[in-house]
């Protein structure tokens, strides 16, 4: 993984030395909180509900063990002990003292970490598939180049006060593990037809209010033209982005309103005035960074596992919980943090510790956040599954239930959020409790449950989405079907009336009893069953 | 009214300046800087922040319906439009002013004519002017004056700099004081390439340190 | 914040330097006891109310001062929407977050004008003493809608005491 260097460990230290200052003149009263407020958000961190929430950068979601334990210690000394991991793969923490974020940000340059640009209207966190550099499947490592775009977006003086956030997705592979269609970009890493490394670039992509799926505007963009196009793009955004309605600002109403086709014109015609200019990427860089990302030292012939009496537990946990890895005698595990009726994407202190050890001793070192807010162990030789298995299970994160029913994306909710209208935490609890017992049977199935209409959890591309909004002042839950944010996206498609807390529970319980009954056998998943069938019996489950 | 002030119409109770409350509530409030407010005017440091000090305001921004003075003169892009054929004979100094989605392409040949671009902010959270700023500098290669006027506050100054701007025009307390004491906290460090010339920082493609 | 009010209200905000959820209370601090707050029931009141949240955020105690409507129920109020309900009792999950731990007490806890104006800064934090100061004692320049200190005794603004 990134190294910092002298310059970039510099710059961390500048830009916390910086956002020290600004803290101090807010506590005094010489700026205000109009002023402060960008500021502040431009280092991630938010003012809730209950209290302020920091968000942490974890880049790519990447992080190496040393970094998980610094996350583990700032939950223990500035926080209340515990974490939650995202669906942009970074971590928050809940209730830390706006005094105390210095010092926070203090101890993570320490581990090479920041908050730099995980809110505000600024480029955020660029993610990437968190099976990256393990999976068979990808053409190459997208990270060096999420690294590349990381760099080069930080404080750039010409994009930290655009329209509105700004979110960036890279994938290697045909699966799309990055969700790259729901995007502002997304870009899929791939060969071009003369056989170097490209881009497929897709524009426009986003949940929220307006769910849109991104635009390809262009489908063969070479390597080394990868920030001038960026660059062309942003400068089109950030000149013509509507900034009337801030539910109108994002870059995906500006293709829709546009039009993909005369947008797309604007960013070419910028893009060659600038493509053969300072950003074009030279090989040289290009390699270097790769090498910060080069494999690790897989054995050839790794040790296969002992012999040992049959664990059935175990079994389910690796025929779920594992994936293909692209090297032989490896594989990639998933700790899911969604212990059934546990809180999704949260963990302990003690547990982030744990964790911390496993990468470190069964995993080069690594470890992975998912935007599916679980985390990932990218490395794991297959005679190390047992141990592995045998820790999680001490720290209660074992759950075998990676892409089952109850491995729901949740949005902190109206528990934490100052947006939210309702609650979507306890709602995962209960659907998790309630279909456990059949979550096998039930098979792949993406539960995705948003707090508002921002949309953090995902819920557009859920292949059940849930959308909690207030209706006379209670919580009110809306259901969608047949979303999804992998390479086949869609969007989800609302069911009809809503239904209150108690209600969803057992609307997601009939949907799943419908699909049941008329899938065409357990190899057919919701998804594809949904498809096939449509929205009618479902709805008329739902309804009649 | 000052000179250059923001042209946008403001909201009572909006925006800054001298008097203007700054709380969401209709009561009127002092203002939050807990020092006092500095006033300008004639023998007093100006507005305009240039080459390491405050100086005063050599240039007029005309307003609607006025008479161009025989003094540099700034004017609004309609106004530039309206009038441009019959300002050749003139010798005092021109200037521009931009607001943000101000187009520039159709005034592209005009730009060598103007000694001064003013670029506006109207509010600091409206980005667009760094992106016209640059545009000037490396698409048209404006040589002249690049001036950020508005809502110029102390954490987007190092912003400007980065992206062409040459001098300042701050009316916002705080951010005048932190001017003249140096206390403009930046970070020195980029890693990338901007609308000026930077040194290198380092043998890294894009990165760059401050020139001072 | 609504002008014409004739629900009668709290004011509650977050705390500045740590931004833990605080009311109004009827000594005038920012208390993190709802039941402790100070209950407008008239317009003027509710103006009271706004005009001291106001210039006690500009003044950096707090921020984001807003009305939460509420009810008595058993002589405590009780926010009407369910929202504010949540915001008061604190996340509803907090006993399944793993590793939840309560924290020690807060230094910004006594979050009050004058003492001291404002909050110490970041660099010279303490333990949270506050300042004693001539003003301690001073009538703050936006009263409390209050009779002598009595909570929601009647309509009659007057200099806190």
């Amino acid at each position: 993984m990134y190294r910092y260097d002298e310059f970039d460990a510099e710059f961390v230290r500048q830009r916390v030395a910086q956002f020290r200052d600004q803290v101090g003149r807010r506590l005094s009263g010489e700026l205000t909180e109009d002023e402060f407020k960008p500021l502040r958000l431009m280092n991630g961190v938010y003012l809730q509900l209950h209290a302020y929430m920091l968000r942490i950068a974890v880049p790519y979601g990447t992080l190496s063990s040393r970094q998980l334990r610094k996350l583990a210690h700032i939950a223990r000394v500035y926080d209340r002990g515990t974490g939650h991991f995202t669906t942009r793969q970074n971590l928050q923490f809940n209730w830390p003292r706006l005094s105390d974020i210095p010092a926070i940000l203090d101890e993570l340059a320490d581990v090479e970490m920041h908050a730099i640009q995980t809110s505000g209207n600024c480029i955020r966190n660029v993610t990437a598939d968190h099976f990256a550099g393990a999976a068979a499947d990808e053409v190459a490592d997208p990270r060096p180049y999420a690294e590349i775009i990381r760099q080069w977006s930080s404080l750039h003086p010409e994009f930290s006060f655009l329209p509105r956030k700004f979110k960036v997705a890279v994938t290697a592979a045909e699966k799309d593990r990055a969700a790259i269609q729901v995007h502002d970009i997304g870009l899929h890493l791939k060969r071009l037809a003369d056989g170097r490394l490209g881009f497929a670039v897709y524009v426009g992509g986003g949940q929220g209010r307006t769910p849109i799926i991104a635009k390809l505007i262009r489908d063969d963009l070479p390597e080394e033209d990868l920030l001038s196009y960026l660059e062309a793009v942003l400068r089109v955004y950030n000149l013509y982005g509507r900034r009337d309605n801030i539910y109108k600002a994002r870059i995906k109403i500006l293709v829709h309103e546009i039009g993909a086709a005369v947008f797309t014109a604007q960013v070419e015609e910028e893009w060659q005035r600038i493509r053969d200019g300072a950003l074009k990427l030279p090989a040289a860089e290009i390699e270097r960074i790769n090498a910060y990302f080069a494999p690790p030292a897989f054995e050839r012939r790794p040790a296969k596992a002992a012999l040992r009496a049959p664990d059935r537990a175990f079994d389910r946990w690796v025929t779920r919980n594992t994936h293909a890895h692209k090297h032989p005698g490896y594989a990639i595990v998933t700790i899911s943090l969604k212990p059934i009726g546990g809180i999704p994407g949260d963990a302990s202190a003690g547990q982030m510790d744990a964790i911390a050890d496993l990468a470190q001793r069964y995993s080069f070192d690594e470890v992975r956040v998912t935007h599916e807010q679980n985390l990932v162990l990218p490395h794991v030789r297959l005679g190390d599954l047992w141990d592995v298995y045998q820790a999680l299970s001490a720290i209660g994160l074992a759950e075998a239930n990676a892409g089952l029913v109850t491995d729901i994306i949740a949005c902190p909710g109206l528990d934490y959020c100052a947006l939210a209208n309702a609650r979507s935490i306890p709602i995962a609890q209960r659907i998790s409790e309630r279909l456990a017992g059949r979550q096998d049977d039930i098979g792949d199935l993406k539960i995705k449950i948003s707090g508002c209409i921002n949309a953090c959890g995902h819920h557009h591309v859920g292949h059940i989405g849930i959308l909690g909004v207030e209706k006379r002042g209670e919580e009110h839950y809306q259901l969608l079907l047949g979303g999804s944010g992998a390479e086949d996206a869609a969007l989800a498609s609302i069911t009809g009336p809503g239904f209150g807390p108690d209600g969803i529970v057992d609307a997601v319980e009939t949907v799943v009893d419908t699909y049941l009954e008329l899938r065409s056998g357990p190899e057919e998943p919701f998804l594809a069953a949904y498809g096939r069938l449509g929205a009618a019996p479902f709805k008329e489950a739902l309804y009649a | 009214m000052l000179d250059g002030a923001s042209p946008s119409p403001r909201k009572r109770g909006e925006g800054r300046g001298e008097g203007q409350p700054h709380t969401p509530a209709q009561a009127p409030a002092p203002h939050p800087s807990p020092l006092p407010v500095e006033e300008w005017g004639e023998g007093i440091d100006g507005p305009i922040w240039k080459d390491g000090a405050f100086h005063h305001d050599t240039w007029v921004s005309v307003a609607d319906g006025e008479a161009l003075p025989e003094a540099p003169a700034i004017l609004p892009k309609k106004r530039w439009l309206a009038e441009r054929d019959t300002l050749g004979q003139r010798d005092a100094p021109l200037g521009l002013r931009l607001e943000p989605g101000e187009a520039i392409a159709d005034i592209g040949a005009d730009l060598q004519r103007f000694a001064l671009i003013a670029l506006s902010f109207p509010k600091f959270r409206d980005g667009r002017a760094f992106s016209t700023a640059r545009l000037l500098r490396e698409k048209y290669r404006y040589p002249g004056e690049l001036r950020a006027v508005g809502d110029v506050l102390s954490d987007l100054i190092p912003f400007m700099r980065r992206v062409g701007f040459d001098t300042l025009q701050v009316t916002h307390a705080p951010t005048r004081r932190a001017l003249i004491e140096g206390r403009i906290a930046e970070v020195s460090l980029h890693y990338q390439p901007a609308g000026i010339v930077e040194p290198p920082a380092g043998t890294r493609p894009w990165l760059r340190r401050s020139r001072r | 914040m609504s002008k014409t009010a004739t629900q009668i209200s709290v004011l509650t905000a977050n705390r500045l330097g740590d931004g833990i959820v605080v009311f109004l209370d009827f000594e005038g601090a920012w208390n993190e006891d709802l039941e402790q707050a100070i209950v407008a029931r008239s317009p003027d009141e509710v103006k009271a109310l706004e005009d001291r949240g106001a210039w006690d955020a500009v003044h950096n105690l707090v921020v984001e001062p807003y009305l939460v409507e509420v009810r008595e129920e058993g002589g405590r109020p009780v926010p009407i929407r369910y929202r504010e309900r949540v915001r008061v009792a604190g996340p509803s999950i907090l006993g399944d977050v793993p590793g939840y731990v309560e924290p020690a007490p807060s230094p910004h806890r006594s979050s009050r004008w004058g003492e001291g104006r404002g909050l110490p800064s970041a660099q010279a934090e303490g333990e949270g003493q506050p300042h004693t100061s001539a003003q301690a004692s001073a009538p703050h320049p936006r009263p409390l809608p209050v009779k002598n200190g009595e909570r929601g005794a009647g309509a009659q603004l007057v200099e806190a005491a």
